[in-house]
């Protein structure tokens, strides 16, 4: 009984548990690049900045849906789990580790259907859209980036998730309550943001965060 | 790995699960092969305890070996030998029976497929049936069948039978005991049905409130607590030979002692004492159950005169 | 207070949010925003960023200094007081000559004016003086210099040194513009550059160029310097509408610019009679009288023309700047020439791999994010799975 079984085991089982939403999740990903050049397919007079504008709202909808993908994949299972108090789970003769992990893996694996859907829809709205000679499809590239997206979306979650359990709560409200005060009374006290700095760092290029902003043109010039 | 004649061996085992209640050093041995009853009322402990000897709760202190393997090191190859059947059902809901059995498959390496398909048949379960659609009863079915497919050297089974019909729970004592007699497996067997266990059990453990008070053969269980009445019966019985769990007054006609490890040469220390012995009665395992409880409590009505 | 469900709920939600605060954040995301505004607003935020910081430098003027004598290389007399500047000066004066090809005196004169009348200047060298030291521990955040939120960074650092000369460069470069001809002037704009061009302003410029409706750009981009030498409206008073677009390409961004309500409001005070015949009849004259009306965006910034420039006097050496502001013809591109030593398309060829090296990248994430998604990832997953239960 090696771990490869146990994998396929666990990922059948998440498989069966999340099918619905990842279908609907993979059939938006796919609609969303598709959608988006909706206006523009199979039109020869659209305006470039048009498929630019477009473009944006492929990027913000697809990095919004990532974020999604990974939480669904990360916190849906742990659901799974907690409806029995973790009991089966902790029952099955494998390591908190290897459970863990295999989780992991079931998540990351699970993550590329949305993606996938994510590219056909990119690759499609990539060929059917007339582009004008200045821009440039990249359905593969932004593709990587949602992949990316989704990933540390899920490491997040699945992090504070299982990493506090029943604390999460507890701690999440406190340091937003934190943020909060922290906030209120800079801007009393000083007329300052205190926290901007902070998310300015969790948007600056050592953030991990950074996959979410950037470049998520699915046409570029 | 620890070479060890007992199953289960708890030892100084402490664990806080609320501010209200806790293991307080714990001790506890199941031998090998034995039927352990884990008798105590609602709330003394019980699930807390199996969590505990399963590796799902981590002790505060002291030492847990299952099968040999000190759980906090070894938890999952203990696990691979024990067939756990818990209180309320553990299964995820959107496996079909089928499902459910090759998952717990792939998890367990001694997984005897021959004799899952068997109890499948035998408890009238269908493979495409959806966990979640099952009745209490064929839940409680589907979990035995799990446990004893994976031919486990040690059965857990937390009130297994509870709020199960009674041809049900026949069904899944049966499949229990044609296991436990072709396997010799050991069983760990939690309730508060007294009487079940009187039937199946050859050990008996008794929890109450976070404390094993009591921990015996079932034989000397049964037979070691007694009813006494008694005239004349001393103020004082510390030298007694024997445990007196209880003293009532009979308002004038004497007193009823419910004693602990008596045996008939015990009369004399009586005599001696200035007492006479009217009658023993034998208590059934319920009442000695009760006595047992009310002793651990301090509830019992010590008459010092 | 909260069960799993809306835990799950608000883990969610607050992972939900992090594009979006991360987008709001991000001012790669912000400057293609900007950049994407039908009207290229980004051409007039950089004017209007280039005169707010001539005002900044000039606004502040305490006084201006008769007295202004130069002792030495790094020491001046203010009034009562002896101004002595750090070995930061030497090294930008010498480095700031390299880069102009010339000696330094007439642009250490200019960069002279501008540090005694402002006061904010003399501050930020860590000027400091017999009697008196002004902000001798150090400055306020140079990134924030030039912006309003000047104030309200709070906090003080010793300016390194290498910041030091970036300014003094800066001003030199400021000082050497204001001595070009008129015609040059004209064209870039009274600003000069020695140092390299940031790869991340060159994006910009690279979707203004490609994204030209004339597709001259495009074709520059493509690697048509002649094209480029169009695009950079080289010879002055040319027939930059004629060249950057045909009588149709004329007509029909007419017909786009009146669809914009605000410019018809503007065309059809002045020429609402040209306007009819352009867009009715398709009359050239009239469309050019429009477009002249309304205004043709260049495909080519003044920064770019100034990067331009910038590869003219480093080709040409020594003397460059002076070959420069010594011409007098009314061409461009002749004076360009005359300072580089070589034609001008000589130097388009760099000029074009210099702004195709900001074109956006694809949406890839980047060796970088690849580790840090996975740093976060490895970490997480297991420092959660290391956990006891």
């Amino acid at each position: 009984m090696n771990r490869a079984t146990r994998y396929k085991a666990l990922l059948y089982s998440q498989l069966k548990y999340q099918r619905i939403e990842l279908t609907i999740l993979s059939i938006v990903a796919g609609g969303v690049p598709a959608l988006a050049t909706w206006r523009a397919l199979g039109s020869t007079s659209f305006s470039p900045m048009e498929l630019l504008s477009l473009s944006q709202i492929v990027g913000v909808l697809g990095s919004t849906l990532a974020a999604l993908v990974g939480c669904v994949l990360a916190l849906r299972p742990y659901s799974l789990d907690a409806l029995t108090n973790h009991t089966y789970a902790m029952s099955l003769p494998v390591s908190r580790t290897e459970y863990g992990l295999l989780r992991v893996g079931t998540g990351l694996l699970l993550l590329l259907m949305p993606a996938a859907g994510f590219l056909i829809g990119a690759v499609f709205a990539s060929t059917a859209a007339d582009i004008p000679a200045m821009l440039h499809a990249y359905p593969v590239g932004i593709t990587m980036r949602f992949v990316l997206a989704a990933a540390t979306a899920f490491a997040l979650a699945f992090g504070i998730q299982y990493g506090l359990g029943k604390r999460a709560t507890r701690w999440i409200l406190f340091s937003l309550t934190g943020l909060g005060a922290v906030e209120i009374i800079g801007q009393l006290v000083t007329g300052v943001s205190l926290t901007s700095d902070l998310w300015t760092a969790l948007g600056s290029e050592a953030s991990p965060l950074r996959v979410f902003a950037s470049n998520w043109m699915l046409f570029d010039v | 790995m620890i070479t060890a004649p007992t199953a289960i061996r708890l030892n100084g085992v402490d664990c806080r699960t609320s501010k209200e209640f806790a293991i307080r050093d714990l001790a506890m041995s199941v031998p090998r092969g034995a039927v352990y009853g884990f008798l105590g009322p609602n709330g003394s402990g019980k699930t807390t305890a199996i969590r505990l000897l399963l590796g799902m709760l981590r002790a505060d202190a002291g030492t847990i070996e299952v099968l040999g393997h000190e759980i906090s090191r070894d938890a999952p190859a203990a696990l691979a030998k024990i067939g756990y059947v818990p209180e309320r059902s553990h299964l995820w809901p959107h496996l079909s029976v089928e499902e459910t059995m090759r998952f717990h498959a792939a998890f367990f390496p001694r997984w005897d497929a021959a004799r899952a398909d068997a109890l499948r048949q035998q408890f009238g379960l269908r493979p495409s049936q959806l966990v979640s659609a099952l009745s209490k009863g064929e839940n409680g079915k589907l979990m035995m069948l799990l446990a004893l497919s994976t031919q486990p050297e040690l059965l857990v089974l937390d009130e297994p039978t509870d709020g199960l019909d009674p041809v049900v729970r026949r069904d899944v004592l049966q499949a229990l005991v044609e296991y436990v007699g072709d396997k010799q497996a050991t069983v760990l067997i939690s309730s508060h049905l007294v009487h079940e266990q009187e039937r199946i059990c050859d050990w008996v453990g008794v929890l109450d409130q976070g404390k094993l008070i009591a921990e015996v053969p079932m034989q000397e269980f049964r037979s070691g607590i007694k009813r006494l009445r008694v005239h004349g019966a001393p103020r004082v019985h510390d030298a007694a030979p024997f445990t007196v769990l209880s003293r009532d007054d009979e308002f004038g006609r004497g007193e009823t002692w419910v004693v602990r490890g008596w045996q008939d040469s015990h009369a004399s220390w009586l005599t001696s004492s200035g007492a006479s012995l009217r009658e023993v009665e034998p208590l059934d395992l319920e009442e000695s159950f009760v006595e047992l409880l009310r002793s651990g409590r301090g509830g019992a009505a010590t008459i010092e005169r | 207070m909260f069960d799993r469900p809306r835990l799950g709920a608000l883990l969610a939600s607050i992972t939900l949010a992090l594009p979006a605060l991360a987008q709001s954040s991000d001012r790669a995301v912000q400057q293609r925003r900007a950049v994407d505004i039908a009207a290229r607003t980004y051409v007039a935020a950089a004017d209007a960023y280039d005169q707010r910081r001539d005002a900044r430098l000039r606004l502040p003027v305490v006084r201006t200094y008769a007295g202004l004598q130069v002792r030495a290389d790094t020491t001046f007399v203010q009034r009562e007081f002896l101004v002595r500047l750090d070995s930061g000066f030497a090294r930008a004066r010498q480095e700031a000559a390299g880069a102009f090809g010339v000696t330094t005196d007439s642009l250490l004169a200019g960069a002279q004016v501008i540090l005694t009348q402002s006061t904010s200047s003399r501050t930020r060298f860590g000027v400091s003086t017999p009697s008196q030291s002004i902000h001798a521990e150090g400055l306020r955040s140079p990134s924030m210099a030039w912006s309003s939120s000047y104030h309200n960074a709070g906090w003080r650092t010793t300016e390194p040194i290498d910041q030091i000369k970036s300014y003094f460069i800066m001003w030199f470069e400021y000082a050497a513009g204001a001595q070009l001809p008129p015609s040059i002037a004209a064209w870039m704009g009274t600003h000069t550059h020695v140092r390299e061009w940031d790869v991340r302003w060159r994006e910009p410029e690279h979707f203004g160029l490609v994204m030209h409706p004339s597709g001259i750009g495009l074709a520059c981009a493509n690697g048509a310097i002649t094209a480029c030498r169009i695009a950079f409206a080289l010879v002055p008073n040319a027939d930059t509408i004629g060249a950057w677009f045909d009588a149709a390409s004329r007509r029909a961004r007419v017909v786009r610019a009146l669809e914009m309500r605000n410019v018809r409001a503007m065309v059809l005070r002045t020429h609402a009679e040209a306007a009819d015949r352009c867009t009715e009849i398709g009359e050239d004259a009239a469309c050019r009288a429009v477009l002249a009306r309304v205004g043709v965006q260049s495909p080519t910034s003044r920064v770019s023309r100034q990067h331009l420039v910038r590869l003219a006097l480093q080709r040409g050496g020594e003397h460059a700047f002076e070959r420069l502001r010594a011409d007098s013809t009314d061409s461009v591109e002749r004076a360009i020439a005359s300072a580089a030593g070589v034609p001008v398309d000589s130097l388009l060829a760099p000029w074009r791999e210099m702004i195709l090296a900001g074109r956006p990248p694809s949406p890839a994430p980047n060796g970088r994010e690849v580790f840090l998604g996975v740093a976060l990832l490895g970490s997480l997953v297991g420092l959660t799975v290391a956990r006891k239960p």
